[in-house]
């Protein structure tokens, strides 16, 4: 362990989520309320009056804004807001290590990590970040929305194409990774898609930017959830065992860029998260073989199977062979997405996997992993910064 | 050229690329035929997609350069594209390709593109060489895609 990382500074008190809908289902509410309603739930998990919260992380450009909440939760000294700059879908380590950071540093007592998403905008058909079908493409979408790259599927299926031509890894590893998402959204009751899928189901699903199939790809869906961060010392104060955040990391890799074709050649077919690995995991002192469960962000099931090799659970290149080994199901040495991920639960752009994580350390997931005193955050392919988070049980 | 029928396999409903002085001479350069990047005046290293600054030496100072022309995929993907399929059974498929282009200097440097004669999955592979072939976007502009090399 380093000396220069404070680790363990901040820790996660409560957890809460809106309710979850089908894209589009929760427009009438607002993404506001349903921020409300999500940080409603966490300040109740973690015995917290809600009028004590006086910090906010967004991250991917959050429609709600924290002056907002602020006045409808009745904050009486909101003191402190972030917004993790770039980053998009790949943020959520930001704003977590936003909200450390403030805790840490006593700039505010209890930060809430929220995000609220309304797919008005469909992002599943969106020309560029942000950009719908039939907008005005901004300038640097101009050199791939021209071309017909132009589906969020566009960004992941080259790299897919590449790792697979790269390592011989197949359709069959990527079915794995959605199969096992399923399969264990059936004990989830928040879950959207509760019914287990075949082989056969996923390889004769639309083509979506081959060699993605539709089950390849996440839902689009409407709903918000959040998490309570503060200090260990006032976490002795409030109602669940704190799960302390021993460290975050929002490294990527040079010229990454916003994942497109210029990355290194080293780094293509990967989701860019190799330093973040190395940076989070020397840190914290820790190593993949110290992960007792992971959740890997999950929009597209080609990013699972590289997100293994970035945090060093398989060689490079062994990323399919590790999941058609059954390791990431939840009888497996790595249980991965043990509530179903972006692909079977909600999208929510990664927190709903952080819920699940202190789920997991808390002893209460419904896939419980046994003995779980680790679990392993990490962002997907997409725009830098992303980055990872530890998160252990005392 | 659009057309189900025509020699060129581009996707459909794709707006025109937002013109700007950043990208102007390389959608000019294509509308004349040749295959123009950035160049960086400093350390010499090519770079796309246009960028302000040089990844390698961070210099500001940049100024097109005529490359030759010819590279090879080095990924790919195929799209339904939903519009010229209709009603048939079988989708009408675009390509978008990463080609690597030659003769550039530093990191390898790499344009998402269409590869025009390619119309089935059986027709591209990573590492088949390819040949710019530019489409007329009007106005002397044109947009650079490819051609497969026999």
């Amino acid at each position: 362990m380093t000396a220069d990382f404070p680790v363990d500074a901040a820790c996660i008190v409560g957890i809460g989520h809106s309710a979850y809908g089908t894209r589009g289902q929760l427009a009438d509410l607002g993404a506001a309320r349903l921020a409300l309603d999500a940080i409603h739930e966490a300040s109740r998990d973690a015995g917290l009056d809600v009028k004590d919260i006086d910090g906010f992380s967004g991250w991917c450009d959050d429609e709600t804004l924290p002056a907002d909440l602020a006045v409808s939760l009745g904050s009486t000294h909101f003191r402190y807001s972030g917004l993790v700059w770039g980053g998009r879908g790949s943020g959520l380590p930001g704003a977590v290590t936003n909200a450390y950071m403030a805790v840490a540093t006593g700039m505010a007592d209890y930060v809430v990590v929220v995000r609220s998403l309304i797919q008005a905008k469909r992002l599943g058909q969106s020309w560029g970040a942000g950009v719908g079908r039939g907008e005005a493409i901004p300038l640097a979408s101009s050199y791939t929305v021209p071309f017909g790259l132009a589906l969020p599927a566009g960004l992941y299926a080259p790299k897919a194409r590449r790792h697979m031509a790269l390592y011989g890894t197949t359709i069959e590893h990527f079915a794995e990774v959605s199969i096992n998402a399923r399969r264990n959204a059936v004990n989830n009751p928040d879950a959207r898609f509760r019914t287990e899928i075949t082989v056969a189901e996923h390889h004769n699903s639309r083509l979506i930017a081959d060699p993605v199939r539709l089950l390849d790809c996440c839902m689009e869906s409407d709903g918000a959830a959040a998490v309570i961060i503060t200090s260990p010392e006032r976490a002795r104060h409030l109602r669940q065992a704190p799960i302390p955040i021993m460290g975050v990391s929002m490294a990527h890799e040079y010229k990454w860029g916003n994942a497109g074709w210029g990355t290194l050649e080293e780094t293509f077919a990967s989701t860019g998260h190799r330093r973040a690995a190395e940076e989070l995991y020397r840190r914290t002192g820790t190593g993949p073989g110290d992960i007792d469960v992971a959740l890997f962000y999950d929009a597209f099931t080609p990013g699972v199977i590289m997100s293994l090799e970035d945090w060093g659970f398989c060689p490079v290149g062994e990323g399919g062979p590790f999941v058609a080994e059954g390791y990431i199901r939840r009888e497996g040495k790595l249980p991965v997405n043990t509530h179903g991920g972006n692909l079977a639960e909600v999208y929510l752009q990664g927190i709903t996997h952080l819920l699940e994580a202190v789920r997991q350390l808390r002893g209460i997931s419904s896939n419980q992993i046994a003995g779980a005193e680790t679990a392993l955050y990490g962002s997907g392919i997409g725009a830098a910064p992303g980055g990872g988070i530890l998160l252990h049980r005392q | 050229m659009e057309s189900t029928l025509g020699s060129h396999n581009r996707p459909s409903g794709m707006p025109p690329p937002v013109i700007a002085p950043i990208n102007e001479g390389m959608w000019r350069a294509a509308g004349a035929g040749r295959l123009d990047l950035q160049r960086c005046r400093e350390c010499g290293a090519h770079r796309y997609p246009p960028t302000d600054g040089c990844y390698r030496c961070s210099s500001l100072n940049w100024e097109w350069s005529t490359v030759p022309g010819t590279g090879t995929i080095y990924t790919y993907i195929w799209v339904p594209d939903a519009a010229r399929s209709g009603e048939q059974d079988r989708p009408v498929l675009y390509n978008v390709a990463f080609v690597e282009l030659d003769g550039t200097e530093g990191d390898p440097v790499r344009m998402a593109t269409n590869v025009l004669d390619a119309w089935d999955p059986d027709d591209l592979y990573v590492g088949q060489a390819v040949v710019l072939a530019c489409v007329p976007l009007g106005d002397g502009l044109g947009l650079p895609c490819f051609r497969r090399v026999p």
